[in-house]
């Protein structure tokens, strides 16, 4: 398709003898929210993992706008336009909320020492841009308060917060969220949706891991399904929530038998 | 309330640094040929340790052989002024005149930042615990090779006779008056210490603390962790070399007994006592862990024998009191008022 944004064919991932992630395709279009759910150990963030450079896939392909972007090192899946936050939160804890976004700005940077020693006018502009940015991306995510506090002392909701801003800093034409929604209260949960929403619409498209229902069934657009390593699915989520496959997934065969006989 | 607050805080550092500043300058004239000895010896740690608190303090890796980066810079004028057993046209002071020293100085910084990379491309891939074994290993190897090339380094006899620096055009000579080499070497920690703030006030600064605080969350956010550990790196061993020339040039002797694991350990502890990551730290760490003992012996000199009893109690003392160091980066401050658990000092990694 001409507007697929990312193209996943055929990734497979193999840890010893298990197969974390067999064959899977995945194409997101430019613009969609995109949910990726599955039982614990589908193999979801394994999959994260190898669109991120974190993980060397076994075999498949991963293009970005067309070019492949196999085997790059995570730094530069970053700045190819890919960015994520993490299932468990890893912020630069002692650096300020600031910080924490100035950096993921400075993968736009090019200063280099020679420059940041003799403050030549590279290094100030961009500097300068990093705060700035910075501060409006902290304003983006509602979060501006805490600019000066060390990331750390943030509560658990504004530090995944933060990590959005954080991710969004690179500039991702991509931003993957690994269960942004854990740990958060309804309220919470409200906001983050809204946010999500907020981020489709500033023009980043947005692939999303999350575990509660209420969450991916109320912003994603279509769903896939992924267990024990393989796609099993794929749709709206309404369509989703009746497949039997989905639902053995999930809860069993018995279940899932019950639920087709009912 | 605040502002005022940052604003009197800003008062009384610029105080406190004019201060020291002046100290620094005018206390030469003021002391005994011994206490100037101490000074020099002081300015060369203090130059270690500002070199080493940006391999360990900013980037977060532990280096624990860092004093062989001193080493090869030492060793560079040692050969290159042609003191050493090497005897080739460009290793005699003739070729080099009075310019021999300050050329030699600035040479140095591209042989330690080529011994940096080529140590730090394959090792610093590693992480943590292994950095370190990989580190010790190679400060072991460059003191037993020193020990054992003879025809380059003297092996155990060492270098010796190893000239003093002159001013060019001027022709002033060091020579064994330690005062000059003191103001040298406060000449070269400013230098320094502005190269290292303005970087640690740029994206590099920012780089190096991602990298320590979380190395997989930084490559995530593009920043290029290898290139940046290397920078680290290599800033790190060329301060370190700096520090060697000016060694060699004033004890005009180098022999592999200087460069034991001992002597790492002694930077690495004025980094830690002073505060990682801070700048002023290291520069008082470098002051309490070999200033204080010196002073002490000099002035006790029947309780020698109870230097490193001294040293060990300043340790302890800190661990228990101070465990953020001296001066602490203010980031590092506010981490550690957040841990508030007394029973749990910061481990050094």
């Amino acid at each position: 398709m001409a507007d697929a944004l990312l193209e996943v064919t055929r990734v497979t991932k193999v840890f010893g003898g298990l197969t974390a992630v067999h064959a899977v395709d995945l194409e997101i279009l430019a613009g969609e929210i995109r949910g990726l759910i599955g039982p614990n150990g589908a193999g979801k963030t394994t999959l994260f993992n190898c669109i991120t450079g974190v993980y060397k896939p076994d075999g498949g392909e991963i293009r970005l706008e067309g070019s492949r972007l196999n085997g790059f090192k995570p730094h530069r899946i970053t700045k190819a336009g890919i960015a994520r936050t993490f299932q468990q939160i890893r912020l630069f804890g002692e650096m300020t909320s600031l910080e924490n976004v100035e950096v993921g700005l400075d993968a736009q940077h090019r200063a280099g020492a020679i420059s940041a020693i003799l403050h030549l006018r590279r290094h100030r502009i961009e500097n300068e841009e990093a705060s700035r940015e910075g501060l409006n991306l902290l304003r983006f995510v509602g979060i501006e308060r805490y600019a000066n506090e060390p990331s750390r002392n943030l509560s658990y909701g504004d530090q995944r917060r933060l990590e959005i801003a954080r991710a969004l800093g690179t500039k991702p034409k991509l931003l993957l969220l690994d269960e942004p929604a854990a740990g958060m209260n309804p309220k919470e949960k409200e906001d983050l949706m809204a946010l999500i929403r907020k981020i489709r619409d500033s023009g980043v498209t947005v692939l999303l891991i999350e575990h509660d229902m209420r969450v991916v069934m109320g912003v994603c657009e279509r769903v896939a399904v992924l267990d024990h390593g393989e796609k099993i699915a794929e749709g709206p989520p309404e369509q989703l929530q009746k497949d039997p496959r989905v639902i053995e997934a999930y809860l069993g065969r018995e279940v899932a038998e019950d639920a087709a006989g009912a | 309330m605040k502002r005022g607050d940052s604003r009197n805080r800003r008062l009384l550092t610029g105080g406190l640094l004019t201060g020291v500043a002046i100290i620094a300058l005018v206390i030469p004239q003021l002391v005994s040929l011994a206490a100037q000895e101490i000074l020099v010896l002081i300015a060369t740690f203090a130059l270690l340790a500002l070199g080493l608190n940006v391999v360990v303090g900013f980037a977060g890796l532990l280096d624990l052989g860092y004093i062989a980066f001193y080493a090869t810079g030492a060793y560079a004028w040692g050969i290159f002024s042609g003191a050493g057993p090497i005897k080739m046209p460009y290793t005699r002071s003739e070729f080099w005149g009075d310019w021999g020293f300050w050329i030699i100085l600035f040479v140095v910084l591209a042989i330690n930042m080529g011994i940096g990379v080529m140590l730090g491309s394959p090792t610093l891939r590693l992480r943590g615990d292994y950095l370190a074994i990989v580190t010790l290993g190679f400060g072991e190897i460059v003191r037993i090779v020193a020990n054992n090339l003879e025809s380059v380094t003297g092996a155990a006899l060492g270098i010796s006779q190893i000239p003093h620096p002159r001013i060019p055009f001027i022709g002033y000579h060091f020579g064994l008056n330690p005062v000059p080499y003191y103001y040298l070497l406060l000449l070269l920690l400013i230098v320094g210490i502005f190269v290292i703030r303005r970087l640690d006030h740029s994206r590099i600064g920012r780089a190096w603390i991602a990298i320590r605080e979380d190395e997989v969350a930084a490559e995530a956010m593009g920043v290029p962790t290898l290139k940046m550990k290397l920078l680290a790196f290599a800033i790190g061993a060329t301060t370190a070399g700096v520090a060697g020339v000016v060694f060699a040039s004033k004890s005009n002797y180098v022999s592999p007994a200087s460069f034991d694991v001992f002597a790492s350990f002694l930077v690495l502890c004025a980094v830690v006592l002073g505060g990682m990551g801070s700048i002023p730290g290291s520069l008082a760490g470098a002051f309490v862990i070999v200033g204080i003992p010196s002073f002490l012996q000099l002035r006790f000199p029947e309780l020698d024998e109870y230097r490193y009893w001294t040293f060990g109690v300043i340790l302890v003392a800190m661990m228990i009191f101070r465990p953020q160091g001296l001066i602490p980066s203010k980031r590092r401050e506010a981490e550690l008022m957040l841990e508030a658990d007394p029973d749990i000092p910061e481990a050094v990694t």
